[in-house]
Parts: structure tokens; sequence; C-alpha cells
């Protein structure tokens, strides 16, 4: 039962167990420059300011005196509304007005337009702004997330330069600058909530559309990575890092109901969190999530499916439902922090993924999470000192249900893992700041099994387990006023792959107080999952035990300018290098699917990109990237857009609190398994909030797909299609009600 | 005759103030949240208060506190006839009780429950987060370069029954009205 693909290579047409995909490897750590931001106690004097008056121009040495100073030395009193308000000389005032600032030590001495006046230096000690970080971070803000009314956090990184979506309506993977083989569980990116891995050790998936785990509700913001993190967070962050911060019972601050339809999926979604500051100080988040999609009735051709290879079609009825339970927690308090998060998602697959009966109702995927932490993070030693540290235990299980002539075939995979982490950052070096830090995960859970019901007492069941060890340190080396170094490196030890090293080199020049460039250079390793590794039912897939890991080395260019205070562009310049990716082969021997480790592939690419705002809150952002992928010997991996294109506006409007967010998107044609071509495609989506349309009450309306755009992603090498439909326009109203 | 030597003598003290003073001129920095505290006690100067608030005038943060020591120097300062308390809140429900409302940057989203607190009582929204002001609050900070800027939302302190000040008006960058 095999068919032959373009490629020459032969894949089992009957792939009974769970998910076949490309692997990725390690966890996350936030840095605390992107977490948290500490204010500097230390304090500047205040010089005489007299440097504000001489600044002052005439007109506004004309407002101070008539707009009377307020908390001022009795001698600024005597001079304010005198006859020394007249003399001529502009000049000669502001030096009058200055002499009792030179007595004045503190900010509440000056007026207020002589607080306008005053050159300001930010304090804080961790905030670092993304510029002067060694590495592309991009965060997405809660307000960004409402403005545009992303329901996933994959359309959320669609937002951004190079990445890029394809769902298979089981789930959404996110390509990152022109390398996202289809199908790959999303392996090669390390995804977190409040720092805490969700990549599970079986398949190291990482869940971005309907199936993350958490609300996007509860989502505070979003940072993201873009290249390898492995230097820092190890497994998995080859092509990048996603760590989802949540809210918390602060910043919820009371009860919210939320309640959502969305047309023509018939998708029906409610929420109820409660979220507070208690009086003890103990900081607590309760939310839970319910949500029931009936999909589309898809009309679907799967070539070859029918007698005698012939194809079969016809109309999907009510095979694309989606359903999804979530339930998240947070107990917070002082430096203390206990997260929960629970979450059960089933997705029916119209689609008929691993070759199964077509057009036939009751097969599924379902994704099941569990996970934990615990964490303490404080400053010591008048905070120079920081710690942090951290507990997880974390589970997921996956439940198949495939149909084959008829005849049930379930697969299941069961995923355990726990560890720890501790990290010490230490600043009290000047012009350095040093990071080590120490991670372990105690992988006790790896199982798959398959029970094929069409051949009695055919049952296949695989049991690993495993373990990693990572140990990190780094220094930020601020060399001299305009230059920095970050040095860092990650070694880590795993029961695979043995020892790897994963450095990170950062240089940073700021030319001038608008312009930085950096220079990046990084690596990063993934261990081959159990499931590539050691999944063997003997019918479609066979274990590698030699199976080695893969290894991505990057170099980039990154030029921040700012040409006015309120726009900033964006210049990147980069090259990946990807070594031994693991990729589905055919074991010579047996002549069935082997992950094996496959081709080395390079992506040259360029960025651009601007963003402008405008003071009462409009937000522009637009980026062209242009990404070249090519495996070394020759050849375009699959799915793969050589061009993206982002644009998003979002401005409050004038009446009831509205506001108003697009998004137009543009992918560049992809390659699809067979080799063909599966067009490329604009986007369109706009959302229309209005805030507070009664007390407590916010009402949105979002359309995606506005022009109804017919557009194609192209399919996995599991699918009967080489391409599969997405979605045209739908709408969606919601209502957020707070109590 | 009167006026060229007033020239001269202004030009002269100009020269000295350059040759005294020039050094001072880059030496003058202010960490960025002193400022905002001066301007936060100016905001509340520069308002008409009406006769239903008391004696106090309470300024609450609400969120993490960035000012830290910073806002102790506005405790008891004099506004006409009442004076300053300063206070920090973790929740809305405590917001009752305050006249000048600090939104801090950290809790920002959660701005339209605090509105559905303060607003139509006499409180004066302050914030810090950039499309604050159109957003509802009545004074909202924003750092431009490296200074402190501020744009005024008018309809929304007239919303709670508050005017501002004119020249205060005259100095921000923007004004909802």
């Amino acid at each position: 039962m095999v068919m032959a693909s373009e490629d020459g290579l032969n894949w089992p047409l009957c792939a009974p167990m769970a998910k076949l995909g490309f692997a990725p490897r390690k966890r996350l750590k936030q840095s605390c420059s992107l977490s948290r931001c500490k204010t500097d106690s230390s304090r500047q004097r205040l010089l005489p300011g007299i440097a504000m008056a001489l600044a002052g121009t005439a007109k506004s040495l004309e407002r101070t005196i008539g707009g009377l100073p307020v908390f001022m030395h009795a001698p600024w009193r005597s001079f304010a509304g005198t006859d020394v308000a007249r003399i001529p000389s502009a000049l000669g005032l502001s030096m009058l007005l200055a002499l009792p600032a030179l007595a004045a030590t503190d900010g509440e001495e000056l007026t207020l337009e002589q607080l306008l006046e005053t050159t300001v230096t930010s304090a804080s000690k961790y905030e670092q702004k993304e510029s002067e970080v060694a590495a592309a971070v991009t965060v997405i803000t809660r307000e960004q997330i409402r403005a545009y009314g992303w329901r996933t956090l994959a359309a959320a990184l669609a937002s951004l330069p190079g990445f890029y979506l394809t769902y298979d309506r089981q789930y959404t993977y996110v390509g990152a600058r022109g390398f996202g083989l289809p199908g790959d569980y999303n392996t090669r990116i390390m995804l977190a909530i409040n720092g805490n891995r969700l990549n599970d050790t079986v398949y190291d998936q990482a869940m971005l559309g309907r199936e993350f785990p958490l609300d996007m509700d509860l989502v505070e913001r979003i940072e993201v990575l873009a290249g390898p993190g492995g230097a820092i967070y190890g497994q998995n962050a080859m092509l990048g890092v996603v760590n989802v911060i949540t809210r918390t019972g602060a910043t919820v601050d009371g009860g919210e109901l939320a309640a959502a339809w969305q047309s023509p999926q018939s998708m029906r979604e409610g929420r109820v969190s409660w979220g507070k500051v208690l009086d003890n100080g103990v900081d607590v988040l309760f939310s839970g999530t319910g949500m029931y999609a009936r999909g589309e009735n898809l009309h679907i051709t799967f070539p070859g499916a029918g007698p005698g290879g012939s194809d079969v079609s016809g109309v999907a009825t009510g095979q694309d439902s989606d359903r999804n339970m979530q339930f998240f927690s947070h107990v917070g308090r002082g430096p203390w922090a206990f997260d929960f998060i629970a979450a059960d998602r089933k997705k029916d697959d119209p689609y008929a993924s691993f070759f199964t009966d077509p057009l036939t109702p009751g097969q599924y995927g379902q994704d099941g999470y569990l996970l934990t932490q615990l964490k303490y993070q404080d400053d010591f030693a008048g905070g120079d000192v920081n710690v942090l540290g951290r507990l997880f235990l974390g589970q997921y299980r996956y439940r198949m249900n495939a149909i084959y002539s008829g005849i049930p075939n379930r697969a299941t995979a069961n995923s355990g893992w726990y560890g720890g982490e501790l990290r010490l950052l230490y600043s009290g070096l000047t012009d350095h700041k040093l990071m080590l830090g120490l991670e372990a995960q105690d992988n006790t859970r790896n199982e798959q099994a398959n029970d094929d019901l069409s051949i009695p007492g055919k049952e296949t069941h695989v049991k690993t387990t495993g373990y990693r060890v990572g140990l990190y340190a780094q220094d930020e080396w601020r060399i001299a006023n305009a230059w920095s170094t970050t040095v860092g490196f990650r070694l880590d030890y795993n029961d695979i792959t043995g020892t790897k090293l994963s450095p990170r080199l950062g240089l940073i020049w700021r030319s001038s107080p608008v312009t930085t460039v950096k220079a990046l250079y990084g690596q990063a390793h993934r261990a081959p999952n159990s499931y590539e590794r050691d999944f063997d039912d003997g019918i479609s897939q066979v274990a590698n035990k030699q199976l080695s890991g893969e290894t991505i080395t990057t170099g980039e260019l990154v030029v921040d300018h700012r040409l006015a205070d309120d726009l900033t562009v964006r210049g990147q310049l980069y090259r990946w290098n990807l070594r031994d990716v693991v990729t589905l082969g055919i074991d010579p021997v047996s002549g069935l699917s082997q992950y094996q480790s496959g081709a080395d592939l390079k992506v040259n690419g360029i960025e651009l990109s601007a963003a402008k705002m405008w003071a009462l809150g409009a937000r522009l952002r637009g980026s062209v990237a242009y990404q070249d992928a090519g495996y070394v010997g020759g050849g375009t991996p699959d799915n793969s857009p050589v061009w993206l294109g982002k644009f998003g506006f979002y401005t409050p409007l004038p009446w009831w609190g509205l506001q108003l967010g697009c998004e137009l998107q543009y992918d560049s044609k992809r390659q699809a398994v067979d080799g063909s071509s599966v067009d490329g495609y604009w986007l369109a989506n706009v959302n229309l909030i209005a805030t507070r349309l009664a007390k407590g009450l916010d009402v949105s309306l979002a359309i995606h797909n506005l022009f109804n755009q017919h557009y194609q992603h192209p399919a996995a090498d599991t699918n009967w299609q080489t391409r599969l439909d997405q979605d045209g326009i739908n709408a969606r109203i919601k209502l957020d009600y707070r109590f | 005759m009167k006026s060229r030597k007033t020239v001269r003598s202004g030009l002269l003290l100009w020269l000295l103030s350059l040759i005294c003073c020039a050094h001072w001129a880059y030496a003058l920095d202010l960490e960025e949240y002193r400022v905002k505290a001066s301007l936060l006690g100016n905001f509340a100067m520069f308002t008409d208060w009406p006769d239903v608030v008391g004696d106090t005038l309470n300024l609450c943060v609400y969120g993490p506190d960035p000012f830290g020591e910073d806002l102790s120097s506005l405790k008891g300062k004099k506004i006409a006839r009442r004076s300053l308390a300063v206070k920090r809140v973790s929740s809305v429900d405590a917001l009752g009780d305050c006249q000048i409302v600090f939104i801090s940057r950290a809790v920002i989203s959660n701005l339209p429950r605090v509105l559905d607190v303060v607003n139509g009582r006499p409180a004066l929204t302050v914030a810090d987060s950039p499309g604050a002001a159109s957003r509802g609050v009545a004074l909202n900070m924003a750092t431009e370069g490296s200074k402190i800027t501020f744009e005024a939302n008018l309809r929304a302190a007239r919303g709670n029954g508050l005017n501002l000040n004119s020249n205060m008006l005259r100095l921000a960058t923007e004004v909802i009205k």
C-alpha cells in the first residue's frame, strides 16, 4: 500500500498512526529584560535649572509667566506676574527666571513648562528597548490583539515580518523566514506561557491555532524572538521563541464575561473570568472558556481514494467541527507565582488526513494539556542580583480516531514531564550584566500507541523516557558608550544526542541617538523527539534509533533607525543554515517510512519594516520580507513563500469610543508537495470595537477575509490532497462585559 | 534711548548667563518619573475642582507604582484650600474616593474598567500610555525624544465636571475637545 510521489519516494498509503512531523527541541526562560521592569532607586540630583530657561523661546517664556509657575520657591513667586515679566529681552528674562531654580534641587520646584523642557532619563534597570536587545525581538501587546481582533496566537504571529501560516483543519502551522515544511507540527518553534514550555516530549509540538490552550483574551503580551534562541532556551528554539505573558488578577481586577458568535462557521464561544488582588496581597485569576464551531461544509476532492484509484469527491458535511475547553488559573504573592492550565480540544478532520476514509464523519484529533508552574523571582543585594527559580510539571495527551475501510483505528500518545530551572542575573559590575542558569527536565512519559482494529491482536505500544539538562551563561557588556556586546552559550546534555553547545554572539553599535546597528550570530540544536525516533508499528513507520539531531546556524544584520519620534524603520538581512533537518524518508531495509537525518537548507532573506504612531493612539505597521530558501544540493523546499507583505493600521474613531483595526497581508505562491505551485493571495481583515458602549460593555465586529478571497495552503504528504481550501469571508460578533 | 539701554542690559545678562551656565545646559537630567510626579502635581493645580470636593485631593496610583518615593514630595502639598494625599490602589473598587487617578502602564489595558468606576464623578484621570487620551483619559503623558509632553482630553475632563486651566492646555501637544 504505497504510492509514489513526484519526488520519487514511496509513501505509505495507509499510515494509521498518529502524526507525521518534522521535529525541533528545548525550553523557555524568559529574559528578565523582556518580562519585567524595575525602577532604579538611584536618583540623579537636579543640576541648576537654568538650562530649560535658556532653551525657552520668548513665546514659551511668556507662557510660563502667564501660566503661573507652581510649586516654586518663594523667589519665583516674587518674579512671576510682576513687572519683571515685561523685561523686553527674553534671553535676559531667562536668566532671571533661572535664578530661583539655582536653588532648586528637586523636580517639583519647577514650573509646568520647565518640566516639559526637562531632559529625562529612563530609570529602568532591566527593561531594555527592543533596539537594545541583542536579538530580533518583537512584543505584541494586548492592545494590538484587541485592536485587530486576533483570536489565535498564530494570527498575531502572522502580523510579523517573515512569519506565515498554514492550516490543515487540524492544526495551524507557523513558518518563519521561508522555512515551514508542511505538517511539521511547529517543532522548531519554542512556545511558552509565562516562561513555562508547552512543547510536549512526544511530538515537540507548539500549538499555535485554536489548539493553543490559553484564551487569547487572557494574553497580556506576546514576546517573539525571531531566529534561534538555543543559547538560552535550548530544545525547540530553532526558528523562533514565543513567550506568552498572561494577565493576572491585578490586570483583570474584577469579573469578565465574554460571548462571541461567528458565521458561517456557527462558532459560539463563552468565557467567564474573575481576578483580583485580595486584601492580603494575594493575586488570583481564574478563567474558563468553552467554544464550539460547526465548521464549514466543504466540497472536497480526494484524489485516488476511490475504487481502482479513482477520485472521490463530495461535500464533507459536519466534519469540520471544533470543540475547545480551557481553564486557566494564576495565584501569586510577592515574588511567588503559580500557574495552572488545563485544556482539551477536539477537531474533526474533513480532509481525512493520513489517508483515512474520505467523507466519513467521526474522524478527529484531540489534544489535552495540563500545565503547572511554580515560579519565584526576586531581587537581592539592592537590586544587583535577580533570582528566578521555577518548578514545572506538564502533561500532554493526544487521541486520534481514524477510519480505514470502515474500521476504526485509534492512535494515542501520552507525554509527561517535570523539571526545574534556576537563573541568576547579576548587574553589580559596571557595564556588565551577567546571567547564569541551569535547567533540567525529566521526560517521564513518552507513550505512543496504535490499536489497528482491522488486524485483530495488532496493537502497537512504544514507551520511552528521557531527560535533558542545560547550563547557560551570558554576559551583556557595554564596551563603550556606543558599543555593547552580548556573548552567551548554552551547553545541553540529553539522552539522545549527548552534549551540544549553542553559542550566541551579538554586537550592538548605537551609531547615533537614532540609529542602532546589530550584528548577530546564533546557533541552536534540536534532538529528535520520541515520535520521530521511536515510533514503530511495523506497518507504516519504523523507528530510527540512530537518528541524530538537527542544527541551525544564523547570521543577521539588524538596523533600527528612528526617522522621527513617532516613526521607526528596521532593516534585517540574514542568512540561515539548517543542517541534518529531520525529514520523513524510506528505510532501505523494510521499505517503510522512517524519520531520517535529511537535507541541509539555507535561507537568505531581507526584511524591511516601518512603524508609525500618532499621539492620539493611531498606529501603522508595515513590512515586506523577501526570503530565498533552498536545499543545499538544489531545489526549493515546500511551503516556502518568497514574498510576504504585512500591513496593519488601527485608530480610535471620534464617535462612541469606536476603534477600527485593519490588516492586509500578502503571501506569495508556495510549492506544494507534488512540486506544483499554490497561488499567492491577499488577505484583508477588519475589526471594529465599541468600547464602553454601555457601562461595562464592549462590543466588537471582526470580519476576516473581507474580500472573500479563495485561497489555499499546501498540504502535508500525509494528505490525499496537495492543497487545502481555507475559509472565505466570515464575521464574528463579540460582547465583553465587565462586572 | 531707554529701550536701547534695556536691550544692552538684556544682552549683557544673556552673555553672563551663557558664561556662567553653559556647562549646566547639558547636565540637566531628571529621572522620568520624578518629572512625571511633578507634572501630576501641576495637573492637580491647573484643574478647577468643584466645591463638592472636600479639603483633601486624593491622588491614587492604580496598578504597579512606577514613582516610588517620587510621589512622597507631593504629600500634603497645598492646592488652593485643599491638600494632596497619595494612595496606592490595586483594585478599581478603591477608586471611589480618588480625585486624581493615575493609571500605571502595566494596567492600562484595564482602562475601560477604571472609566466604568470614575466617570461621572469629579475625578481627573491621568496616564502615560500611548493613545490613552483618545481612549478617555483626561491627561496623558508621553515621551518625545527625551522630553515629557502631554495630551489633554477636555471632553473627558468636562464629562467629570472638571475644567482644565487654559494655560495648561496651551502646553498640551493635542487637545481633544
